[in-house]
């Protein structure tokens, strides 16, 4: 129809096209005030968090633990690094294997529903993870505030952001690879170990990166489960509760004193930074596939 | 399957740590936020000398009693106290742990710290919205000196349930029987006019931001942030300046020995030269605890507290319980608890 029109009315035409013209200019600048409105918002966080941190960075930080408002933030960087990897040790395992059946089974009803629960699960606001281990672990088990309950609500809690990107990875190898191998006479089994996993490494690594960094970043899950501790971690895995830097932040930054916001913004820096370090690495990662494959 | 990246992250990760320390008591308390910075000091010296480890974590007053009612911690810590019945329901004790002001701040232009002067019966008007301005008749009556703006009163108040607001709220339900009529005092109350900011940082926030805003915070926070607090005319009909003597002197006159498990709010103490919003934070124990030996090692920490921390705790603008309170406590420890 509007073919038609446009050959037998130019100046319609033209009109059309000038008011395409404007509304896509003003679909352009709408996206860069977006952009603009985003950046700035990050560029304002980043330079505060830098600003007031790296003032507040000094030797002692890395040495000593919080005594009181003051002191050193060592225990809390053990604490921080503590439950992230345990959290790992939990939820990589879970993540990659649940991601590989869903991907590779998934003609299965319960394929299907492990996929259904994980999306759910994505979409759950952080907080409620920690009221999930607070009832279960912290008081129904008895478990009191302590390092397993931390790391079981951050296992918990990013288990099924890594099975998503798992299962992602694996649906964006080609089908033909998959036909190749059962070609040559690969099992289902050595097909996934053998070409799927070796071809999407990476995309699975980043995954995991990436889930590392939203625990790293968390507190609402770990003020439930963890408490905070003055000292270094005992070797309890229940009964004694743990330091982390978000709860630096979170909580030091109400204190009147001058010395508690300083820890306070040397550990939102190091948290920054570490996440900062984390997504780049997953972009290298990234890159370093492209790169093979291009070679 | 090939993960380069993730040996070197977890090599990364386990060089600094693993340090494992002689091992004692561990006890676990949250509460009050307002007893954070001296409960922390004490439990790093206290750690220093006996190797118990007190660990505390500062979720607010509500969240201490709901912690120490579902026994995950060892102590909970409140500005607020439990009445007899809860104390009674769950088998708790409790008793006064350290004693620190609540003062008004004001931010109006030329004011500085403690010029301004109120009473509890105009503080009360000011935050029921009946005071509009600042050079209201009622205002410029009791500070003849001063030079006040005709400018409209800014009100802060807190946005969350505090031990700060419970106390402040009591006084002036004590000074005001309309607000004890209208509003009551509790750790939140109806506003009617004003805005909330969260925590004794939100509301200095606000007032540092606002100019002709009134608000209250806990005293270190308005020296802290270099506030002008203002003076306060109480009980005893005389004008006061907020300041530790003030403090410990309402602590000093108010009547612990009559008052069951130590439940007594401060406020408008009768004495001379006692500041009129005075508060205490509590410790609340099980009497009979599941683990014996935390509870001990969480009532020798108090104990040294009493009898050494006392230094640390007047470095962060608190003051030490009078020794009186402390001889009745420990006579309490020894009367209601185990161990």
């Amino acid at each position: 129809m509007s073919a038609i029109d446009i050959r037998y009315a130019p100046a319609a035409f033209e009109r059309r096209q000038r008011r395409n013209a404007r509304v896509s200019a003003l679909g352009w600048a709408a996206c860069a005030l977006a952009f603009a409105l985003l950046a700035s918002a990050l560029l304002d966080i980043l330079f505060l968090v830098f600003h007031r941190g790296l003032s507040a960075l000094n030797l002692q930080l890395f040495l000593t633990p919080t005594s009181g408002i003051g002191g050193g933030l060592l225990n809390a960087i053990e604490g921080s690094v503590l439950l992230t990897l345990g959290a790992l040790l939990l939820a990589v395992p879970i993540g990659v294997l649940g991601g590989i059946y869903v991907s590779e089974y998934s003609r299965d009803w319960l394929a299907h529903g492990v996929r259904f629960v994980a999306d759910v699960l994505v979409g759950v606001p952080s907080i409620v993870f920690g009221l999930f281990g607070y009832l279960t672990m912290v008081t129904a088990l008895d478990w009191h505030f302590s390092m397993a309950a931390g790391c079981i609500t951050l296992a918990l809690m990013i288990a099924p952001y890594m099975l998503r990107t798992t299962e992602l990875a694996l649906r964006g190898v080609p089908h033909e690879l998959r036909e190749a191998s059962y070609a040559l006479g690969a099992g289902q089994a050595a097909t996934v170990t053998h070409v799927l996993l070796r071809e999407c490494a990476s995309r699975v690594l980043t995954g995991i990166l990436l889930a590392t960094a939203i625990s790293m970043g968390e507190t609402a899950p770990l003020i439930y489960t963890v408490n905070w501790s003055n000292y270094y971690w005992n070797g309890h895995l229940t009964h004694e509760p743990v330091a982390y830097l978000t709860y630096v932040i979170w909580s030091f930054i109400n204190e009147p004193f001058a010395s508690a916001h300083a820890l306070a913004y040397a550990a939102a820096l190091m948290i920054t930074l570490f996440v900062l370090a984390l997504t780049l690495l997953a972009r290298l990662s990234l890159n370093r596939l492209t790169v093979r494959r291009s070679a | 399957m090939s993960f380069p990246y993730l040996s070197r992250l977890f090599g990364l990760a386990l060089v600094p740590l693993m340090a494992v320390t002689a091992h004692a008591a561990e006890v676990t308390g949250a509460g009050s936020s307002f007893v954070y910075p001296v409960l922390s000091k004490w439990s790093a010296s206290f750690h220093e000398k006996t190797g118990h480890q007190i660990n505390y974590q500062s979720i607010g007053s509500g969240g201490g009693i709901a912690q120490i009612k579902a026994g995950t911690v060892d102590f909970g810590a409140s500005d607020a106290p439990l009445p007899a019945s809860d104390l009674a329901q769950f088998g708790l004790g409790q008793f006064p742990v350290v004693i620190g002001g609540i003062v008004p701040v004001v931010h109006i232009e030329g004011i500085a710290p403690g010029r301004l002067r109120l009473t509890g019966p105009l503080l009360a008007r000011i935050f029921m919205g009946e005071i509009k301005t600042w050079n209201d008749p009622a205002l410029s009556r009791i500070n003849p000196g001063l030079k006040l703006p005709a400018s409209a009163i800014f009100v802060v108040h807190r946005s969350d349930g505090s031990g700060t607001t419970y106390n402040f709220t009591n006084y002036l339900a004590k000074v005001s029987p309309r607000w004890q009529k209208s509003l009551g005092f509790g750790t939140s109350v109806p506003w009617p006019v004003g805005v909330g900011g969260k925590g004794n940082e939100g509301v200095s926030a606000y007032v540092n931001q606002i100019r002709n805003s009134i608000g209250y915070v806990e005293y270190a926070y308005a020296l802290q942030n270099r506030m002008a607090y203002t003076q306060l005319e109480n009980a005893a009909g005389r004008f006061l300046e907020p300041n530790n003597a003030a403090f410990a002197a309402a602590a000093a006159t108010a009547d612990w020995a009559h008052a069951e498990d130590f439940n007594l709010i401060m406020t408008n103490a009768p004495g001379e030269k006692a500041w009129p919003i005075t508060a205490t934070t509590w410790a609340i124990m099980y009497k009979q605890p599941k683990d014996a030996t935390r509870a001990r090692a969480a009532f020798e920490f108090f104990k040294w507290a009493f009898e050494h921390g006392q230094p640390q705790a007047g470095s962060l603008d608190y003051v030490p319980l009078p020794p009186s309170l402390v001889r009745q406590i420990e006579g309490y420890w020894h009367e209601r608890f185990k161990s």
